[in-house]
């Protein structure tokens, strides 16, 4: 039914859905969008068309024409299928931009993580990182990826992209401090490539290759000597070297290193003869009551004390010579020898997780250790900071210290690190909920990322989805709760008459608003579509493309400023970004849009 | 290898071991603290640091052992006067008694109480430093033998600086002068507990 609503009088959009905005202006607004060029982005065309659509239905409506009842079936007849539209539009998209932006509405907050997902050019996603990183503007900047055919494209900071199809030709085009194109080269790419694309791994070498984390933070590619092999870690914090072999298991690691940390979990072992009580001095007053000195026992006991500490984190400091501890008394003999791979694999069967601090240690360990020398006093300095760290970043950044860098390698914190979110879960639901639903959880064993989700949650049972919505329902339905009661109390067990059974009636009535309360809010939230599509239109037109809700606009971000997708149409966008003369006739550009 | 010399002169004598700091700058295990991995040190430089660790040695041994001996002259003396007070307020408790004097007998008995607890407290003075570990005698006997054994080193170390010794036969010395000196370093902490660790 089509409706001038110019003309219809104003009393006839008295009794409406109050939460639903209807005037003639929402109505034109809409209308000037969808003819002024808006539909490059389809997104916001499926708004503007869900909303002129709704405006129909909702708001052609008025009392004369319909009984009460009726318009509340209409109303939620029309929600309903506005939601089904939603989830129809996210399943079978349009175009690639309108390709789960449901997904994306939820977690517009974590920007570098979407830009991540989304399936954007590589010149697109390079511009947006070049931006997001603001790199020196004397440096000479490359972005790196690779496509579904296995074939590697680098972007330059003009926009260029070059195509290599064998790795010669890579070697060749990648900085390198052998080679550095400038002094100030260096190359970019996304955790997920770091580890297929192998060519970069023999060019990390100084600060050639920063990796994009997941988490937006910027990780330096380095290489380190282990076992008489080069390798390459990422350093994730400072001093702080991860060696692993997939995205996922770097994921799993940056989820670790914020877990709470708890110093209940550490043991701290020095192996200093009895004649060095300096020494044995100095780790104890920095491990406190944590710290044992296991110099003067034999090999098997120190093993067995090891394979003892299930689960723990073990802190073994001691004098390093090759693959083994060596404890040397004063006069230079060797009281004790222990080798490295037996305290390892004690560990290994423990549980436990291992951390070596003697010289060069990672050269001779496969789970952790110094990259470099080091002295007792920097150790009791790191182990005394290490034990005061607020999470597993700091702890493991600390033991780092400033000299000797320290190498964790992706499978140590496997376990550990399930472990310690387990034990952080078990004793947040000590404090906060009681029964046995969640040691059931426990039991039953759950990743890191879905322990951190339920650590996440306001209320430890219930998602948070349901939360916000159970809450948010609830205040629309406190805007239509005479309605909502009134149809409400009509319901089946009618309440008799107050002057026959005032007891009964009273009772009834109790119940029913006991149950109405709880179950009000779900009423209201068949309303939240609306008005979220409502507060979109009003604001998607003002929202900035810096914003992290810029993304429901799929801006392109460049060194010069934000744009929408139109524009990257008309031109090679690197280019024009880097292109300083142009800049504020881009900036302009950008806001005409 | 030498961490225990360093620790020592750092401790002693700061002056010393910075020159020495300053004069082999090239040399990381001369810094303060134990390097925790193989090092590869020389010979004369470690010489160097023995003999003037040992000099510094001499002399502390020196003061020590009159301090113990003060200590343990005075607990003797403080022992026998216990010891007659007890046996004079004994015989005048049991006199006491003998005569029915019950305020002689309760004063005879308060002195012998306290002449006691000096005993105790003669005792304690007399043996360990902490609570625990060797008595004075003890430390004074152990000063008496790490003495010797310091005059010794120090001559052998004079003698190898003169008759060229090859750097084993140095690194060899060295190291016994580094346990000697871990030793009694480890004695001064007992006779002289309040004294600071290094950092």
């Amino acid at each position: 039914m089509s409706i001038n609503l110019s003309t219809r009088p104003r009393h006839a959009y008295k009794r409406r859905l109050y939460i639903f905005p209807c005037n003639k202006y929402h109505h034109s607004f809409t209308s000037r969008c969808l003819g002024k060029g808006m539909k490059n982005d389809s997104n916001l065309a499926v708004f503007i068309i869900l909303f002129q659509w709704t405006h129909r239905i909702v708001c052609s409506r008025t009392v004369k024409e319909q009984s009460q009842r009726q318009t509340v079936a209409r109303n939620t007849i029309s929600s309903i299928a506005i939601v089904a539209a939603l989830i129809s539009f996210s399943l079978y998209p349009g175009s690639t931009f309108a390709k789960g932006w449901l997904r994306k509405l939820a977690d517009a907050d974590v920007s570098v993580q979407r830009i991540a997902d989304v399936d954007l050019p590589i010149r697109e996603r390079a511009s947006y990182y070049f931006q997001q990183y603001s790199p020196p503007d004397d440096s000479n900047i490359s972005f790196l990826a690779r496509d579904a055919n296995g074939v590697t494209h680098i972007v330059d900071s003009n926009g260029r992209i070059e195509t290599f199809e064998s790795n010669d030709e890579l070697t060749r085009r990648i900085p390198n401090a052998e080679n550095p194109i400038n002094p100030r080269s260096f190359a970019m790419v996304e955790a997920d490539y770091f580890y297929f694309i192998d060519e970069l791994k023999a060019f990390s070498n100084g600060e050639m290759v920063q990796v994009i984390l997941r988490n937006g933070e910027m990780a330096i590619a380095k290489q380190f000597l282990s076992n008489g092999k080069i390798e390459v870690g990422l350093e994730l914090d400072s001093g702080v070297i991860y060696h692993g072999n997939s995205a996922s298991a770097l994921t799993n690691a940056i989820k670790f290193l914020n877990v709470n940390f708890d110093a209940r979990d550490v043991s701290v072992l020095s192996l200093f003869s009895r004649d060095d009580f300096v020494a044995n001095q100095r780790i104890a007053m920095a491990g406190k009551e944590l710290h044992r000195n296991i110099a003067s026992s034999s090999s098997e006991n120190i093993i067995n004390l090891v394979t003892s500490m299930r689960q723990k984190i073990i802190v073994v400091v001691g004098h390093v010579e090759g693959p083994d501890f060596v404890v040397r008394q004063a006069d230079g003999t060797a009281s004790l020898q222990l080798p490295i791979n037996d305290l390892e694999r004690a560990a290994i069967n423990a549980d436990a997780s291992l951390i070596l601090l003697g010289c060069n240690t990672s050269k001779y360990s496969a789970s952790t250790g110094l990259l470099s020398t080091t002295k007792d006093t920097d150790v009791a300095k790191s182990i005394s900071l290490a034990l005061a760290s607020a999470d597993y970043g700091g702890f493991f950044s600390h033991l780092a210290g400033t000299e000797a860098p320290f190498l964790l390698r992706g499978h140590t914190l496997n376990g550990q690190g399930r472990l310690m979110i387990k034990r952080q879960m078990s004793e947040r639901h000590e404090n906060q909920v009681t029964g046995v639903y969640v040691s059931t959880i426990i039991v039953a064993g759950l990743s890191p990322a879905e322990s951190a989700v339920l650590r996440s949650r306001y209320i430890f049972f219930i998602p948070n989805s349901f939360t916000v919505t159970y809450f948010s329902g609830a205040i629309l339905a406190l805007m239509r709760v005479q309605s909502f009661w009134k149809n409400w109390r009509k319901l089946w067990p009618l309440a008799p008459s107050r002057a026959n059974r005032p007891l009964i009636a009273r009772i009834v009535i109790s119940l029913k608003w006991i149950l109405f309360l709880f179950l009000a809010p779900i009423a209201g939230v068949v309303f939240l579509p609306l008005v979220a599509l409502a507060i979109l239109m009003f604001f998607i037109p003002f929202i900035p493309c810096s914003s992290p809700l810029g993304l429901l606009k799929f801006c392109v971000k460049g060194k010069g400023g934000s744009v929408s997708p139109a524009v990257e149409l008309q031109g090679n966008i690197g280019s024009e970004i880097n292109n300083r003369a142009n800049k504020d006739a881009w900036n302009k550009k950008s806001k005409d849009l | 290898m030498v961490w225990a010399l360093i620790d020592y002169l750092d401790h002693h004598s700061p002056p010393v071991m910075a020159r020495v700091r300053a004069e082999n700058p090239e040399l990381s295990e001369l810094s303060s603290g134990r390097q925790l991995g193989p090092s590869v040190g020389k010979a004369d430089v470690y010489a160097d640091i023995a003999k003037s660790a040992l000099e510094i040695a001499e002399n502390k041994i020196d003061s020590m052992s009159a301090y113990l001996k003060t200590r343990m002259m005075r607990a003797a003396r403080w022992r026998m006067i216990s010891s007659i007070t007890a046996a004079v307020s004994t015989a005048g408790l049991v006199g006491a008694l003998l005569v029915n004097a019950r305020i002689a007998a309760i004063v005879t008995a308060s002195v012998n109480v306290i002449a006691s607890i000096v005993s105790i407290l003669t005792q304690q003075f007399e043996n360990s430093f902490l609570g625990q570990g060797p008595n004075a005698y003890e430390l004074f006997k152990k000063l008496v033998s790490l003495a010797a054994r310091v005059v010794g080193l120090r001559n052998e170390l004079t003698l190898a600086e003169i008759s060229n010794f090859s750097e084993d036969e140095l690194l060899e010395l060295t190291r016994k002068a580094n346990a000697l000196v871990a030793e009694l370093h480890e004695v001064e902490f007992t006779v002289f507990p309040e004294m600071k660790f290094g950092t």
